[in-house]
């Protein structure tokens, strides 16, 4: 698989946070956050310390998003 | 003696028992070819060589010592025990176990330069630590609603190998700077950077803090070459929920690791 671009890394990093995780994101509160991490061999990462939901939460629930997403998230892998 | 072609017999002839065209010349004399004759490739009595001839079933093939190698292209020949089939440029001893490492031929298990690995074999890695290059700490600065992406630390390195990994990681942390906290559930983007390549990119960090709310940013990158190279951290605003401060600064340190591995 070819290297994944800066800007690549950013699309898909903001479609996962801003779309899949959009309610995850708007219940945080202070000092809570949460955050994608996309790399060049198209590795994805999650973290969070949200007192709402699970890293082990999220995982599942961007995995399930995946199989059926047409954003470009089949091209990137945990 | 030789084959005498038979004869076409037709009614009422009488048999002879001697001459042209006898019992004895069509049947005894003929038999007694047939059962003695070599193959001399004379009409009749079979060649030596045979050609154009498939064969199948075969339970066994005898070489017999040529005592040489064989220099016709697609010959299979015995030379003493060894049993060598020329390929066009180079009689290939079949019988003969590792040879060359550029010759075709049977391989052993071990370790030495013309055997073959076992399917079943394991390496031991060992690891080495090159050198540690570090920035202890830079920042930049953005005004309230800016979305623009600027360095934050960055450190040169020159690797000691192409081939060497090198583990960069970053603290990146917001400053009220006297303004109110700009939203640590915001949307920073950090980017690691070696030389002119993103190597890894979090979206939606919130930078980390005396609380702890973010982790550092970690990537691992091999850069496939041995020239100095800037590793940096930028970090872009956009997205992220002011809290309505004039100014926010993000600072940022970080170090690079370089590692050799050995097989």
């Amino acid at each position: 698989m070819a290297d994944k671009t800066g800007s690549e890394q950013e699309t898909i990093g903001h479609h996962i946070r801003n779309t899949v995780f959009a309610t995850d994101v708007s219940a945080l509160g202070d000092g809570e956050g949460l955050s994608v991490g996309s790399d060049i061999y198209g590795t994805i990462e999650i973290w969070t310390n949200s007192s709402a939901t699970t890293t082990a939460e999220l995982l599942s629930k961007w995995a399930s998003h995946k199989e059926s997403c047409n954003d470009g998230c089949k091209d990137w892998s945990l | 003696m030789a084959f005498t072609s038979p004869k076409n017999w037709v009614a009422d002839e009488i048999v002879v028992a001697s001459g042209s065209g006898s019992l004895n010349e069509q049947i005894r004399d003929n038999l007694l070819v047939l059962s003695t004759h070599t193959h001399t490739g004379a009409a009749g009595m079979g060649s030596a060589t045979l050609s154009n001839v498939t064969l199948t079933g075969l339970n066994t093939s005898t070489f017999s010592d040529q005592s040489s190698n064989p220099s016709t292209n697609g010959r299979l020949q015995r030379n003493g025990a060894a049993l060598l089939y020329y390929n066009g440029s180079t009689a290939v001893n079949l019988t003969a176990s590792d040879q060359a490492a550029a010759t075709a031929s049977m391989r052993t298990l071990g370790t030495g330069a013309t055997q073959a690995a076992a399917g079943n074999h394991s390496h031991t890695l060992t690891f080495a630590e090159v050198q540690i290059v570090t920035d202890t700490g830079s920042y930049s600065s953005w005004s309230t609603g800016a979305s623009n992406e600027e360095e934050i630390t960055t450190v040169n390195i020159t690797p000691g190998a192409a081939t060497n990994r090198a583990v960069i990681i970053t603290f990146a942390g917001i400053s009220k700077d006297g303004q109110n906290n700009p939203g640590l559930s915001g949307g920073w983007t950090i980017k690691l950077k070696y030389g002119s390549t993103t190597v890894k990119t979090v979206t939606g960090s919130s930078g980390y803090s005396g609380s702890g709310a973010a982790p550092p940013v970690m990537a691992s990158y091999t850069p496939n070459s041995t020239s100095t190279q800037a590793v940096s951290a930028t970090a872009n605003p956009a997205g992220q929920t002011w809290g309505g401060g004039a100014v926010v600064i993000m600072y940022g340190s970080m170090g690079a690791i370089e590692v050799s591995g050995t097989p």
